[in-house]
């Protein structure tokens, strides 16, 4: 018995159509392989190769206690850290009934609102500056997205890999002159935003590349369960931090920034004005912070049962599932993350567009192979 | 056309880097420090590390130290070491501490195995510039004084 290949195979296509393989080791794909069968210039399917970068997280977190778990667990999206960080300890507080005080979580809003703002710069610079070729952006959002780096090392002791929120709080208070210094930073980064929007976002040459391609309708977007930027691009208003309110976003005041048109450009819309969100996000919990104990003690061990924790990273909801057996490791640890379930879109995306036009709709996924591999 | 005249004018964002180091803040997590005069040998860092990289090891010199009769000291894998520094935080007695030293590299893998006595040396990182804002002019790293 032969073995059937698992790639398409030239006997089933048409004599005008080729099979291109883009990646794993392409500078823009990342760690995946994107197969596209093109006809001419017009791209027929495609189909992404996923798991290259598979690494078995969830396995390893069930040999490691709840604690040691964080830094690996956060390792899948290094530049998205704080979030699948937040995303696991959530449910290990609920199952160790652990209560974060007040002041915790407003630092660790301020985190995650910070690292949103890095995170969306990275893909400004890479997947939306690089790939439509404008170098431009692409040193400028590096440029800026280094002093958020510095005021994060200053607040949590690294760059980019903080493993800042064990259960019960988190580690460190905000240290003195860091909120001066924060407000100085969104006040610039709000002045280059105007600059970013007249450079880029208005950008003739951008808005011909990006504007009505990729288009994913409403109920589309909602029926491949598509999730974060991508869904709010379709015009569907969901965002977990208002529908299911964790940490201090219950307390804070803003607005969920949607587009009906559903193509590439609308997605890289909504990453802008995410990022405009928060900085106000960050600026009301600098103002109403409320002093106390940032941390309480938890237990290194958690009882039977199981919980579930979700937080709206930069790619769309995380969800993290543990199931505890009474004791300091789990038994179980499932994660459920962004960049996997926008994926799913990628085949209906791209399909009778120009081959130029793929980066494009790749790029405003914002997919990280990593994290979808995890 | 406006935009690239007007960028001319804006001061350069990069820094000489072997040349010019950044000014680390307080807390920043590189390599670990040990007190030798702290430490119980409780092991805990050990239990903590998600990497298994840090070893309780006897330590044969000739002092004593009264709170850890066995002399058994952490001893740092650092080609595993991911500088999460848990192992710091949850030192009960406070002996192990952060420091700005982050240029490890070794040309033998023999020398990132660090002992505690090595671990117990100060720290060697100066760095002398800052990031200052600028509003429109940009931004640009600047000397600040001299601290460790």
């Amino acid at each position: 018995m032969t073995t059937e290949p698992s790639t398409p195979i030239v006997d089933k296509a048409k004599e005008s159509t080729m099979d291109v393989s883009v990646g794993p080791q392409h500078p823009g794909s990342g760690h995946v392989r994107l197969l596209m069968r093109v006809d001419g210039d017009y791209i027929v399917s495609i189909d992404p190769d996923i798991g290259y970068v598979h690494r078995g997280c969830e396995k390893i977190a069930e040999y490691r206690n709840y604690v040691s778990n964080i830094p690996h667990l956060e390792r899948p999206c290094i530049i998205d850290a704080i979030h699948l960080n937040w995303a696991y300890v959530l449910p290990v507080e609920t199952l160790q009934g652990v209560n974060v005080p007040p002041r915790g979580r407003y630092i660790s809003t301020i985190a995650a609102e910070m690292n949103r703002i890095m995170s969306h710069l990275y893909w400004l610079a890479i997947n939306a500056g690089v790939f439509s070729g404008h170098t431009t952006i692409f040193m400028w959002a590096f440029g800026d997205r280094d002093l958020f780096i510095e005021l994060m090392e200053w607040l949590t002791g690294a760059r980019l890999t903080y493993s800042f929120l064990p259960p019960g709080g988190p580690r460190r208070d905000i240290p003195s002159g860091f909120e001066e210094k924060l407000t100085k930073l969104l006040n610039y980064f709000e002045k280059r935003l105007i600059e970013y929007d007249r450079v880029f976002f208005k950008n003739p040459l951008v808005v011909a590349r990006a504007k009505g391609i990729g288009v994913l309708k409403k109920g589309d977007a909602i029926r491949l369960g598509t999730t974060g930027p991508v869904l709010r691009g379709s015009g569907v208003e969901y965002d977990v931090r208002k529908v299911e309110p964790y940490g201090a976003y219950a307390d804070l005041d803003f607005q969920i920034p949607t587009f009906k048109e559903g193509d590439a450009y609308a997605r890289f819309l909504v990453r802008f004005e995410e990022m405009k969100q928060s900085i106000s996000i960050i600026r009301q919990a600098i103002g109403k912070m409320p002093k106390g104990p940032i941390a309480r003690k938890a237990p290194l061990v958690a009882p039977e049962g199981e919980a579930i924790g979700r937080v709206e990273s930069s790619r769309g909801e995380i969800a993290v599932m543990v199931i505890g057996d009474n004791s300091d490791k789990p038994y179980r640890v499932k994660i459920m993350n962004g960049s996997f379930r926008n994926l799913i879109a990628l085949p209906y995306l791209i399909r009778n567009v120009h081959v130029a036009d793929m980066p494009i709709i790749y790029g405003s996924l914002d997919y990280w192979p990593v994290e979808a591999d995890r | 056309m406006y935009e690239g005249i007007k960028h001319i004018f804006k001061r350069t964002f990069t820094m000489k880097y072997p040349y010019e180091k950044l000014r680390l803040p307080t807390g920043f997590r590189g390599r670990h420090l040990l007190y030798l005069d702290k430490c119980t040998g409780c092991g805990i860092c050990a239990w903590i590390c998600p990497e298994r990289c840090i070893s309780m090891v006897p330590v044969t010199n000739d002092k004593n130290y009264p709170q850890n009769p066995e002399k058994r000291f952490p001893q740092y894998w650092y080609a595993r070491c991911c500088f999460c520094h848990f192992c710091t935080d949850y030192c009960p007695t406070g002996a192990l501490d952060y420091t700005p030293d982050y240029e490890l590299a070794e040309y033998d893998r023999e020398l990132l195995l660090w002992s505690p006595e090595r671990l117990s040396r100060p720290t060697t990182h100066v760095g002398e510039y800052e990031s200052v804002i600028h509003g429109n002019q940009g931004v640009t790293y600047e000397r600040v004084a001299k601290t460790k």
